[in-house]
């Protein structure tokens, strides 16, 4: 039975119903996040902090703490990643870490750690004052604040639960996702634990791991980037086969859809959305040319530029809200993508800043300037033309470009996801400019026409 | 460095698509991932398919020390070998 997040813990919710399916066959029950969510509300009261920043490896961590931290009245703030240097943005003693990555409390954090024994008089919430910020990637460079209400959630979760719930009903899910972001947190926690299925709390970077894990007629949660790079694996047969796969982030190829329809059972279901907007639209590639249809209640139009307006009861105050996406759209409100607008890209399924990288690489001692942009291609690649310092010249004739490119990369993955490191590398004297002091995107772009070696 | 420990270097870097790199300038007992050679998820997604394409063998996790087997080359190297044989190839 559908119960919405905000009412969870003052329901009649059978105690045994799995919540979260762990390592080696143990499974969190309803019990125990009730016994665990407790105990942490407690001392989050004790604490008294006005606002918490929730970052966690585990979704079943998140779903305790977000719950908690609601109960004692806190605001929610979620980084888009658990990485140390992203972290540190938002860490303070006025708003400690709540999180499975401590091991202890501290004066700026508090531990998730599964430990029960105090007890707590949950209430049922208000959702819209549970309040939440998640971030995404902004136009300054630095991460762009979206609030969002409870309320909202739960809104977007009922619509969903109308449109897949029947499908799902009865299969645990898995992700490949981060439930820090909201299509994982909706998608492979929030929506299981409101229908009352389990999930699988952690994010499967592997294939492998993925499918030895999986129950029969497990549901999917997963990325373009996955869907495009599966092992040869035998199709799932009969009663194994899985009822739905959810794919977001960008456009997924046909043929990426149609391989996954074979091994797994069902055509991927693509959700179209945003930070800022929630889930939209979603579609079924049966044809390269099916387009995206809205979900009940929400609605589309196009601006004169072609760009996608987007309205649902969930966004914002309800307004239209402005897309990155170029669409042609059709009179039933469906759509195909054709592009992005600005200076967001869209790589491996995530929306990037090409200043915020850039930003990120000039820190380094090691660089004097940094051009990064999309070399597009069969798959479009994240590239980065730099300009190093004297050190950075000094450390490319040591180690050489590959090492030097390495090394940049890990400085970088202190701060940003693996999609948003550059793939390929070019050091030069200096950036080309022209004139007026503008990049000259076709002379970068032409520094990738040749292999590597001795540029 | 055996034959075919190279022959695994050429795969990584071509798989990959590695610049300003060669096969002799990968150590075979580096690490693959975070340091050493600095590969990622997704490059392990695509080493893993490009692997059991061109070997033919199948990688499995209940094989628990899917990690270890993947810290270099000369793990991988092992590894594979190891499961050609298993398979009678």
């Amino acid at each position: 039975m559908f119960v919405p997040a905000s009412k969870l813990l003052t329901s009649d919710r059978d105690g045994k119903t799995p919540v979260a399916c762990l390592a080696a066959g143990h499974v969190k029950s309803f019990a125990d996040l009730h016994a665990e969510t407790a105990d942490l509300a407690a001392r989050i009261v004790a604490r008294g902090r006005p606002r918490l920043v929730l970052a966690c490896h585990s979704g079943y961590a998140f779903v305790c703490g977000m719950l908690a931290a609601f109960q004692a009245g806190c605001h929610v703030i979620v980084p888009p990643n658990v990485l140390p240097g992203m972290l540190d943005l938002f860490v303070s003693g006025d708003s400690p870490l709540l999180s499975d990555i401590v091991e202890q409390d501290g004066p700026q954090q508090m531990a998730i750690d599964g430990r029960r024994g105090r007890e707590f008089a949950f209430r049922p919430l208000d959702p819209a004052d549970c309040r939440f910020d998640f971030y995404t990637s902004g136009s300054t460079g630095l991460p762009k604040q979206v609030p969002k209400s409870l309320k909202q959630i739960e809104d977007e979760l009922v619509v969903l639960h109308g449109c897949f719930g029947d499908r799902l009903a009865g299969s645990a899910t898995l992700g490949t996702v981060s439930h820090q972001h909201i299509f994982g947190l909706y998608f492979k926690c929030l929506l299981p634990l409101c229908e009352g299925r389990p999930f699988f709390p952690g994010i499967f970077e592997i294939w492998e791991e993925l499918l030895a894990a999986a129950p029969r007629a497990c549901s999917l949660v997963t990325s373009p980037a996955h869907l495009t790079r599966i092992p040869p694996l035998d199709p799932l047969r009969g009663e194994d086969r899985m009822p739905v796969i959810f794919a977001a982030g960008g456009p997924l190829p046909f043929a990426a859809a149609a391989q996954a329809a074979r091994l797994f059972g069902p055509v991927p279901t693509e959700i179209f959305g945003s930070t800022e907007t929630g889930a939209i639209a979603c579609r079924q590639q049966m044809t390269e040319a099916t387009p995206f249809r809205p979900l009940p209640g929400a609605e589309t139009r196009t601006d004169a530029e072609g760009l996608l307006h987007v309205r649902a009861a969930y966004t914002a105050k309800g307004e239209w809200e402005a897309m990155n996406d170029l669409v042609t759209r059709f009179d039933d409100g469906g759509f195909l993508l054709t592009g992005r607008a600005s200076q967001f890209v869209k790589i491996e399924g995530k929306r990037i800043s090409l200043l915020e990288i850039e930003q990120h690489l000039t820190n380094s001692s090691l660089v004097r300037d940094a051009a990064v942009f999309i070399l597009p291609g069969v798959r479009d690649t994240l590239v980065a033309v730099v300009e190093p310092t004297t050190a950075g010249w000094e450390m490319h004739a040591t180690l050489g470009a590959f090492r030097l490119g390495r090394e940049l990369r890990k400085a970088l993955s202190g701060h940003l996801e693996n999609a948003a490191l550059p793939r390929r590398w070019r050091f030069v004297a200096q950036l080309p400019l022209n004139a007026q002091g503008k990049r000259q995107q076709t002379v970068l772009n032409e520094l990738f026409a040749e292999e590597g070696r001795d540029n | 460095m055996s034959d075919f420990e190279l022959e695994i270097k050429k795969l990584v870097i071509d798989t990959l698509n590695l610049e300003d790199i060669t096969p002799e300038e990968i150590d075979s007992e580096e690490r693959l991932f975070v340091d050493g050679l600095g590969l990622d998820s997704i490059d392990a997604l695509e080493l893993g398919v490009a692997i059991q394409k061109t070997y033919g063998i199948k990688i499995s996790a209940k094989n628990d020390d899917l990690k270890d087997h993947f810290s270099s080359i000369r793990n991988l190297a092992n590894f594979i070998t190891a499961e050609r044989k298993e398979m009678g190839a």
